[in-house]
């Protein structure tokens, strides 16, 4: 299933995106964020991407991410996805 | 071949701050002369770094000069993707001379350019490239683009030069509710890692908790950091500058454990040999080799080894010295340390020389005279070193300001505005000091006019405004100062939001008259924003306390003009140097004080109807139809004073920030040049002493700064 990331996400919204993820990984298996409208990830977006990964790694699920910036996945790796 | 690379690297960041904004304006006037610049400018890297042995770097201008090469003959065009390309090339080329990044990130984006440019020399244009990736799967992230986790081992025994840089361990520690304070330690930990290159670090993730506990919005993650940088100590701390009670952050320099020792030189030596054909890799290593463990010069192992006759050396090092001079022009380089160390000299021939002519006070007759025209003549010839040596430090605002049509360039993009950059008086001269440290102030006005002064484009088109906006940076010098503007024709300052903010936060009441200049001095104030919405850019309320906050560093003031409709106009006002000031030295009982020159206004001895106290506003001297705040410095300083009614005493009127203050003094002792001396940051906390001097008795006179008085008593 495929979810097109809102382009202001950011910590005033990052409760409804928790929970809204949190609902699809109850139900799907796979599940693609797509932030092509995003231009830049806060960290409390990205914690919540990192745990929802640990989350999907432990139950045999997947998390992608479609359009990802040269700017957004630099910030992926320095909010450490490489430890 | 070191100091090769030194002077290499010094020419190239001057080539880079000129070429940018030449880059930029290529893409407005498209004229041939702008091309032929760049084109200029990026062959000069190309021979230049050959030169310096940064072959990496001499193939990425090689390639970037033909692109420039086609572009001047006109069988290719100036597009937007063209400047784009040029403008990521000189990211690129900066990263790569700094030294500041090796990692991944930086090998992505030069193979990206390079196939942008092979792709742009073959189409013309860019269409149908793929420029990232379009797939990504969380895990595959690391791997495929940014890790960066080259270990601290490789990153210390590269061949790059390490000696001009220093390496940080930073560990920071966020509070979890930082969040809440409207910061992102992301953009935090994004603005350190640029300021050098990443040799490790490592996220601390053990708080973070499960997915189904998760609290997302507090902040779990920490980070520890070691890094390369050109900057020193208090550079990397400045990141910090924000969060500074949000967070925990400990940095130490650890250079030494890392800078292994490397002889680039010698290495130079065997590559001219070996490009000669004088010998052969294989000999060149077993020389490297018994160099490392004889410490001999390779010079000499060549030939004891038999590899090279003397002549064949001799020519060597005759090549070597031929680039070595090619490099050098009529112009020295010398660093500002060195300078700097000049100007503490001169401070203290300053001080010796208050010391003469304390001690000409104790002598009598003829004697005396001739020592006081001895000083005075010293005076004259000391006064005239230091306008030469300040002249030296001195260097025009241009390039700085030039530095910001890209960022303009760039946020305006991000906000779908058309904003040009507009520079007068690039030609004025500032000490190199108060540039560096304008820099940031600048930015984060820039950013402030982009995200929030000029409006966008339909609300322009609706109000029957030009669509293309204007940013103004302008300087000029005026009356023994520095002013720098900076200038928008954007909507201006909404004053009414202004004053609402203000009463709700109690700095006002909402019968309380106040003028326009008091009222936009309150968006000085920490933690004050009337934006609308928190942007990316700006908007947290963190930031112009900061502007301020770096301006009175400087012992500058910042005011700022607003009219509705039509722009708003911040007008930063500098002193022309830092290290040493004219100074009105007084006394207070028994201790010295110095009050700067600039900030004095008239000195007087109020009558005794002139003192009044009123309510709300404290003690204050009727000066000309003004109620001046009266500050009896012997209460401020808690010592005693010979006089403690002002009508006995004399009162110095000063300027400062929006208004005057009367200072109470005992005698004013009389005006000399003052060495600035600085003062540990906790003793000048209180905001009404920015520094110390040391006097020609040795005793040492408080310096007042009237900015930090004025903030205190106007607040």
């Amino acid at each position: 299933m495929t979810i097109e990331v809102n382009e202001n996400i950011g910590v005033k919204t990052v409760k409804k995106f928790y929970l809204e993820l949190k609902e699809l990984l109850k139900k799907e298996a796979e599940i693609i964020l797509d932030l092509q409208n995003v231009k830049r990830l806060d960290l409390s977006v990205v914690q919540v991407l990192i745990a929802a990964n640990r989350e999907c790694m432990k139950n045999n699920k997947s998390i992608k991410l479609k359009s990802v910036s040269k700017d957004i996945k630099r910030q992926l790796y320095l909010a450490g996805f490489s430890n | 071949m070191e100091g090769l690379r030194e002077i290499f690297t010094g020419e190239a960041q001057e080539i880079l701050q000129n070429l940018e904004p030449e880059i930029v304006n290529l893409e407005e006037t498209k004229s041939p002369d702008a091309v032929n610049k760049i084109f200029r400018s990026v062959h000069t890297l190309k021979g230049s770094s050959g030169m310096a042995g940064l072959m990496e770097l001499s193939e990425f201008t090689h390639k970037l000069e033909n692109l420039m090469d086609a572009v001047r003959g006109g069988s290719l065009q100036v597009d937007g993707d063209l400047i784009d390309i040029l403008l990521n090339s000189m990211d690129w080329i900066r990263m790569n001379v700094a030294g500041t990044d090796k990692s991944d990130v930086t090998e992505t984006l030069k193979i990206q350019l390079l196939s942008q440019i092979d792709a742009y020399m073959q189409n013309g244009n860019l269409s149908g490239h793929l420029q990232v990736p379009a797939y990504n799967s969380l895990s595959a992230i690391n791997s495929e683009v940014i890790a960066d986790n080259t270990s601290v081992k490789s990153s210390a025994t590269d061949n790059s030069d390490e000696t001009a840089y220093r390496f940080y361990r930073i560990k920071v520690v966020f509070k979890e509710s930082v969040f809440r304070n409207g910061i992102d330690p992301l953009m935090i930990i994004e603005d350190l890692v640029s300021l050098g290159r990443i040799s490790r670090r490592v996220v601390d993730k053990r708080k973070l908790p499960d997915f189904e506990n998760l609290d997302p919005e507090k902040c779990f993650l920490n980070w520890d950091i070691i890094m390369r940088s050109g900057y020193d100590i208090s550079k990397i701390e400045d990141t910090f500058i924000f969060v500074r009670d949000h967070s925990t952050v400990k940095i130490n320099d650890i250079t030494e454990a890392f800078n292994a020792p490397r002889n680039l030189e010698v290495q130079k030596l065997g590559e001219i040999m070996l490009s000669k054909n004088i010998i052969n890799k294989q000999e060149l290593d077993k020389v490297l080799e018994t160099q490392k463990q004889s410490g001999k010069k390779i010079a000499e192992l060549m030939i004891e080894k038999g590899y090279a006759s003397d002549e064949e050396v001799k020519s060597a090092l005759e090549e070597q010295d031929k680039i070595k001079k090619k490099i050098e022009s009529s112009s020295i380089r010398v660093s500002t340390g060195k300078l700097d160390k000049l100007l503490n000299l001169l401070g203290e021939i300053i001080i010796g020389q208050s010391a003469i002519m304390r001690a000409a006070e104790g002598i009598e007759g003829d004697e005396a005279e001739r020592v006081v025209s001895a000083v005075n003549g010293l005076d004259r010839t000391t006064r005239e070193f230091q306008e030469n040596l300040m002249g030296i430090r001195m260097i025009p605002i241009g390039p700085t300001f030039e530095q910001f049509r890209r960022f303009v360039r760039d946020t305006a993009k991000i906000f779908n505005k058309d904003i040009k950059l507009v520079i007068e008086g690039a030609e004025t001269e500032l000490d190199k000091t108060v540039i560096e440290k304008l820099n940031d102030p600048l930015k984060h006005m820039i950013r402030n006019s982009i995200d929030h002064g000029i409006e966008s484009t339909e609300e322009r088109k609706k109000s029957g405004k030009n669509l293309n906006a204007e940013i103004f940076l302008k300087a000029y010098h005026q009356e023994g100062s520095v002013y720098v503007e900076v200038r928008d024709d954007g909507r201006g300052i909404d004053k009414l939001r202004v004053r609402k903010k203000a009463e709700q936060l109690g700095f006002i009441k909402h019968s309380d008259e106040i003028s326009d200049e008091n009222l936009f001095s309150f968006l000085f104030m920490p933690g004050f924003s009337t934006a609308e919405k928190v942007g990316d850019l700006s908007g947290r309320g963190v930031g112009m306390d900061v502007v301020k906050t770096n301006i009175d560093e400087l012992r500058g003031t910042i005011k700022i003009e607003s009219e509705k409709g039509r722009g708003t106009v911040f007008t930063i006002k500098l002193p022309l140097t830092l290290a040493i000031i004219d100074g009105m030295l007084i006394r207070v009982g028994e201790h010295k004080y110095v009050i700067p020159l600039l900030s004095i206004v008239e000195s007087i001895r109020p009558a005794k109807k002139e003192v009044k106290t009123i309510k709300g506003q404290g003690e204050v001297v009727y000066i000309r139809g003004q109620y001046v705040s009266l500050i009896r410095l012997y209460e401020l300083f808690r010592i005693k004073s010979e006089y403690t009614d002002p009508c006995n005493s004399l009162v110095v009127i000063v300027e400062a920030n929006n208004g005057m203050l009367a200072l109470m003094v005992d005698e004013l002792i009389g005006q000399q040049q003052i060495v600035i001396k600085s003062m540990d940051s906790e003793l000048t906390k209180n905001r009404a002493i920015s520094g110390a001097s040391i006097l020609g008795d040795g005793k040492i006179a408080l310096i007042l700064d009237i900015h930090g008085l004025a903030g205190d008593v106007i607040h």
